[in-house]
């Protein structure tokens, strides 16, 4: 025995001592059925369990992470909801098929032109908004497209105003673009003179390859002005639900 | 002379409506200026770039 740390006094099954060494610094194989460890405490270090079940009782973590590298964690309940309690307020997970979003991860973006540009009569123009307001998840391009091309599957609220600033027009349109053709159209205001449109409208886009773009129509004579700044013509989107 | 300018001085009787549903004018703002994205016109046919020069 000499040279074995523990004592297995009580045990009903004889563990050839071949399979031990000195120091349990080798695998070793315990039972083959169930084992129980301790009646109080019983202090494990460095355990790996493959396929464990907690049966019942409250299982008490302190500093610890739950962590698988980086493939996802899943945390499953077969047919009730998953709560998460923190400071005494639940979270509830109904039983649903989609993805939660948080602040991270939901695209939004606003953009404007910098400066006033010129559009020709009767011709569909798109809006060069080249300066960001902010731009969460970096899919907006400001620099050769002005399109935004969200990351994430689902549902976005697609917002566009513009406005006049010389020129005569008889007649203002705008429409939201998806993938390159005309998908939503705007406020369409044939008067005798107008000053602008805007539209706002739900789009459903694939999160990799659908964008949106935003365009204006002027009806008048030769080319026409529109007005830069925050303020006066804009492009926004920003998601409302996931897909 | 703009492209529409051009459009309406070989058809002068089209009208705005037409720009709008059957006829498209487009432009990118990509440097490449205003083109003819559609041209659907029942009785009309396409310009020619050579119309359009």
């Amino acid at each position: 025995m000499s040279g074995v740390p523990y004592t297995f006094g009580t045990a009903t099954t004889s563990i050839p001592l071949s399979n031990l060494d000195s120091n349990f610094v080798t695998p070793i194989t315990i039972g083959n059925a169930s084992v129980a460890l301790g009646n109080t405490i019983t202090s494990i270090g460095n355990l790996t369990l493959t396929n464990p079940t907690i049966i019942g009782g409250t299982s008490n973590v302190s500093s610890t992470s739950i962590t698988n590298g980086t493939s996802n964690v899943s945390i499953s309940s077969s047919g009730g909801n998953i709560n998460v309690v923190t400071g005494g307020t639940i979270a509830t997970f109904p039983q649903a098929t989609g993805t939660v979003m948080v602040s991270g991860n939901m695209p939004a973006f606003s953009a404007y032109p910098s400066t006033t540009f010129t559009a020709s009569s009767a011709t569909w123009t798109k809006i060069p908004a080249n300066t960001k307001e902010f731009d969460t998840n970096s899919n907006y391009d400001n620099a050769t497209n002005y399109r935004f091309t969200p990351t994430v599957s689902g549902y976005y609220q697609i917002s566009g105003c513009w406005s006049l600033a010389s020129g005569t027009s008889t007649r203002s349109l705008c429409a939201i673009y998806k993938n390159g053709t005309l998908f939503k159209q705007g406020l369409d205001t044939p008067t005798t003179f107008t000053t602008g449109s805007n539209i706002s409208t739900l789009i459903n886009l694939n999160g990799s390859t659908d964008y949106v773009e935003f365009y204006l129509y002027i009806a008048g004579t030769g080319t026409q002005t529109v007005n830069a700044g925050a303020g006066s013509t804009w492009f926004q989107a920003v998601l409302v639900r996931a897909a | 002379m703009t492209l529409y300018e051009k459009i309406m001085a070989i058809y002068p009787s089209l009208t705005q409506q037409d720009f709008i549903t059957v006829i498209t004018l487009q432009n990118d703002s990509d440097g490449k200026g205003d083109y003819i994205a559609k041209w659907e016109h029942p009785t009309l046919p396409r310009p020619t770039d050579e119309e359009l020069a």
